[in-house]
């Protein structure tokens, strides 16, 4: 039987382009750690909580909010070249003209009135229903194309919480979730293929969640405009928990011959870059819109049984040197079925266009994958035990890299399982080696391990096999440096006299967290918090604050080469631009070494954010407004600790000669979790506060983490050096803000 | 080579770490690479048996993977569930939807294996008589040792699949392998 069912495999050349696709898949709707400059301003940002239902891009969009800002309305009916929230459009054959709306309340169990008849079945019971605000699905855009069907909607009047992590594992395991919440049903009944989904993106408060997305069909027959697009139940929804069954009618309106004859806004200008080891850039598509300007490239390269991993962030200057900023678009990348050394990158976004000089796409790197796999030598027999070195001296080729195993060894991890660890001499270049082995199960990683200088690559399993165990390397990721460089030309455009224009929506104030006022030393903290924000600047106008950073040596981490050196001890400048109900509107964020030496720049003004000299920025949508906090919100961080059941405390103490109250809160964890990249297991993580005693300034705040055995380690300090309110703003930082177009 | 999972037994500790697997999948690309060796060549043969045809399958495959990564990040997939079970749901609905766009190959008939397919099995007389058998058996009947043969799955995993008990499964695919065993002297290739 097992002979007859499972005598196939997949062809090596399928599964591989399979795997390399679904990696890039991967990278686009999971955040990198890239996002490490962002974290840092996520703590100042407001608290509009992020969520993530269907799968988003890197960079959230919300195009529709761009929309709003550049005051501009697209008008969707001559939707050739690019349409907001729906992507590159080609041979569309009909649209949604309107938008369409469906309502539903969300009905509370009724509720039976208490009653002191004694024989209650006699009585009629009166029953109250309680209708609270219900849930609202807009149909926003829907374009027909030869191809395919998009479909773009929006769903508002969602629980607060209904998208949070937390919520998600409180839902019993035993549902399995239907994976296609939507459908498209046609007039005879049939339903429509559906061929993916993508580009959610959510938000909410304590009051109120909402969520848009985009999701694609197979085409609508030709001649119909007419479908219903079904909804079972709600992301993340329990069974009954909201309305049901949705049925939504739609009607699109065909694009009538003239219209689509009308200039396409869609350019295919095939321009590339110069080939740098065999691979070459290209630009594809770009359409420019009265909302924004789309581009899409692609990547083609020499050689055989190699793929993109992925790549830097393509940036884009004017001659001048100043940037716009590029969003990730609404089109995933792809791999091309019919040539292998072919592929598109996701589709990137910007500003609407109205210059026609030159303008440069510029690409710093890329991490392509040569394929395995290749059988690894190394048998550690039956015996081998946690603990165990070997010295190797095993030499391989693998997709034209030599690599040198010099040594590996057994460890044991903390939660039982087993990983062997392979150091390897590799050329320059090459960032990781991937491994896999005949184990029923195992997950594997690689990078530079600082530790001891070494190209690392460690296979996890969880247990130690009985049966002899073989090693392979499936692949060999190395990086190739550029920069590729295209420049381009935008075409001169006259639509912005044509539209609508839309005021931009108002940004509204957050909400003040709520402290645990039954505890008296965090009651005393904000006492005493208070006393220094009386005399904290005050807008209209510039506050500069210098703070300086010291972070430990990471061990057990590898370095996978994508992030720029993070040096352990930096100097931050920090810029906040307030207004006059000092609410800010611009962070620029500096970061330097020691002695004063540029390193990065993060420019964010609540709707835009850019990275320099990373080149990695966005267009996010931040609807809250917050005032500064010049401590990392200690407050709101030690409300945090002491509200998930955390200790606080306070004792005196002294940071660089000067006396100080410190407040120390701990969080323990029992049993003793174990973090990735922690040595050992955590038994308590601590946060602490030097805080003045006379003027309530905080002179540092530090994380600290405890083992299991018994060791700590400091993971973080930050000492804040100075704050001032500033007249004129340094040139630097001019500079800085000059070098981003934003609108 | 990626290889899949040649093991019939999945047991209470794998299941666990593949909880934990599916888990890191969401953020961890290497942990879902990881699903994804594991599961492939099983949904392959599977998607491949039903189908017949190597193309569709490495088509069916390629969506029903990018479906459960996008499922997963989007937290579609509950804890504590049956991943094998939703990958193949998932599988089954893409098949669906296949038949839908391909209806001179109705959902009702059993299929039969293509010249393609028996190309890259051993053409034993053995491997033909049992081929005979099979294409007697109902299609619940085939679905059940295709589940349990290619797709590599558990009794229990095959349960929650198709809505039924462990011990069901497990009686239906036994009672499936006795006719097939009483049949087997009977059958003489015709």
């Amino acid at each position: 039987m097992r002979q007859f069912y499972a005598m196939e495999e997949p062809e090596p050349a399928f599964a591989a382009h399979l795997k390399a696709q679904l990696c890039q898949r991967h990278s686009e709707l999971v955040p990198s750690s890239q996002k490490s400059h962002h974290s840092f301003l996520d703590m100042k940002r407001s608290l509009v909580q992020r969520m993530r239902t269907r799968p988003i891009m890197t960079m959230t969009t919300v195009i529709l909010t761009l929309l709003f800002l550049t005051g501009i309305v697209y008008a969707v009916t001559r939707s050739v070249g690019f349409v907001p929230e729906i992507g590159f459009v080609k041979d569309v054959q009909s649209v949604l003209e309107t938008p369409v709306v469906a309502k539903r309340q969300i009905m509370h169990t009724p509720t039976v009135e208490p009653t002191n008849d004694v024989n209650p079945s006699d009585t009629p019971v009166p029953v109250t229903t309680q209708n609270r605000d219900g849930i609202t699905i807009t149909v926003e855009q829907a374009v027909a194309e030869v191809n395919r069907l998009v479909i773009a909607y929006k769903i508002t009047g969602l629980p607060p919480d209904i998208f949070s992590p937390e919520r998600s594992q409180a839902v019993s395991g035993e549902q399995i979730e239907e994976p296609i919440p939507e459908q498209v049903r046609l007039p005879d009944g049939t339903y429509l293929n559906f061929m993916g989904g993508g580009n959610c993106e959510g938000a909410g408060d304590s009051v109120t969640s909402w969520v848009a997305c985009r999701i694609i069909f197979s085409p609508l027959p030709e001649g119909l405009y007419d479908f219903t697009l079904e909804i079972h139940r709600l992301q993340n929804a329990s069974p009954g928990e909201l309305p049901e069954d949705w049925q939504i009618p739609i009607h699109l309106t065909p694009v009538s011959s003239s219209e689509s004859s009308a200039p396409s806004e869609l350019q295919e200008p095939d321009l590339h870059s110069q080939s740098i080891e065999g691979i070459t850039l290209r630009l594809l598509k770009a359409s420019q819109g009265p909302a924004q300007t789309a581009f899409q490239f692609g990547l083609e390269w020499e050689g055989q049984n190699n793929i993109v991993h992925h790549t830097a962030p393509i940036t884009l200057q004017d001659d001048q040197g100043r940037y716009y900023i590029l969003s990730g678009g609404l089109e995933p990348g792809n791999y091309s079925s019919d040539n292998p050394n072919f592929s598109t990158l996701s589709s990137l976004v910007t500003v609407p266009l109205n210059t026609s000089e030159l303008l440069t796409f510029q690409l710093d790197w890329i991490t392509m994958t040569a394929m395995g796999p290749t059988n690894l030598p190394f048998d550690p027999g039956k015996d081998a035990k946690p603990g165990q070195e070997w010295l190797l001296d095993e030499k391989i080729n693998v997709g034209g890299f030599d690599l040198f195993f010099t040594k590996a060894r057994l460890k044991k991890d903390l939660d039982g399982s087993i990983t062997f660890e392979f150091d390897i001499e590799a050329p320059d270049g090459v960032v990781g080696v991937g491994l896999s082995s005949n184990a029923d199960s195992f997950s594997t990683e690689s990078g530079y391990d600082k530790g001891n200088g070494m190209l690392v690559s460690r296979i996890t399993l969880p247990v130690l096999p009985v049966q002899p165990i073989t090693f392979q390397v499936s692949e060999v990721l190395y990086k190739v440096n550029g920069p590729w460089e295209i420049t381009w030309q935008p075409e001169p455009v006259n639509f912005l006299a044509d539209l609508t224009v839309t005021p931009a929506p108002t940004r509204m104030p957050a909400a003040t967290p709520t402290i645990a006022s039954d505890n008296p030393l965090l009651s005393d903290l904000q006492a005493l918090l208070k006393h220094a924000e009386a005399d904290n600047p005050r807008g209209p106008g510039w506050v500069h604050q210098v703070m300086e950073i010291d972070l430990p040596e990471s061990t057990n981490v590898l370095d996978t080469g994508d992030l720029p050196e993070q040096p352990l001890h930096t100097r931050v400048e920090a810029w906040y631009h307030l207004d006059e109900k000092g609410y800010v509107r611009t962070t620029v964020y500096i970061r330097k070494t020691p002695d004063g030496k540029f390193l990065s720049a993060d420019i964010d003004n609540g709707i835009y954010h850019f990275s320099i000299p990373e080149g990695r920025g966005s267009i996010g949508e931040d609807i809250y407004l917050a005032k500064p906090s010049y401590d990392l919100n200690l407050l709101s961080t030690m409300n945090s600790y002491v509200m998930e059941g955390g200790m606080l405390r306070k004792e005196s103490s002294v940071v660089d000669g000067i006396s100080c109250q410190l407040y120390q809160a701990t969080h323990p964890y029992d049993p003793p979790q174990l973090f990735y990249g922690e040595a050992a297991s955590v038994r308590a993580v601590i946060y602490s506060a030097c805080v003045d005693p006379v003027n309530g300034k905080v002179l540092q705040v530090q994380s600290q983490m405890e083992y299991e055995d018994g060791t700590s380690l400091t993971k973080g300090t930050t000492r804040f050096v100075s704050l001032e309110k500033v007249d004129v703003l340094p040139d630097e930082v001019r500079q800085l803000l000059e070098q981003i177009v934003m609108p | 080579m990626l290889k899949g999972n040649e093991s019939l037994v999945r047991n209470e500790e794998n299941i666990q770490d593949e909880d934990t697997l599916v888990e890191k999948a969401r953020h961890d690309p290497d942990a879902f690479a990881a699903l994804y060796r594991h599961y492939l060549t099983p949904l392959y043969r599977y998607l491949l048996r039903r189908l017949n045809n190597i193309h569709d399958a490495e088509d069916l495959t390629s969506q029903v993977f990018m479906e459960a990564l996008d499922g997963l990040i989007a937290h579609r997939y509950k804890k504590g569930g049956c991943f094998a079970a939703w990958l193949f749901t998932i599988a089954r609905r893409r098949l669906v939807d296949f038949y839908r766009q391909h209806p001179s190959e109705p959902l009702e008939d059993p299929p039969s294996p293509e010249p393609e397919l028996l190309t890259a099995i051993e053409k034993g007389e053995d491997v033909q008589r049992l081929a005979h058998l099979l294409a007697q058996l109902d299609e619940q009947q085939q679905e059940l040792l295709r589940l349990r043969f290619s797709a590599s799955l558990s009794f229990a995993e095959i349960g929650i699949l198709e809505g039924r008990s462990e011990a069901a499964v497990k009686m239906a695919v036994y009672r499936t392998l006795d006719f097939l065993r009483d049949h087997w002297a009977d059958d003489d290739g015709n």
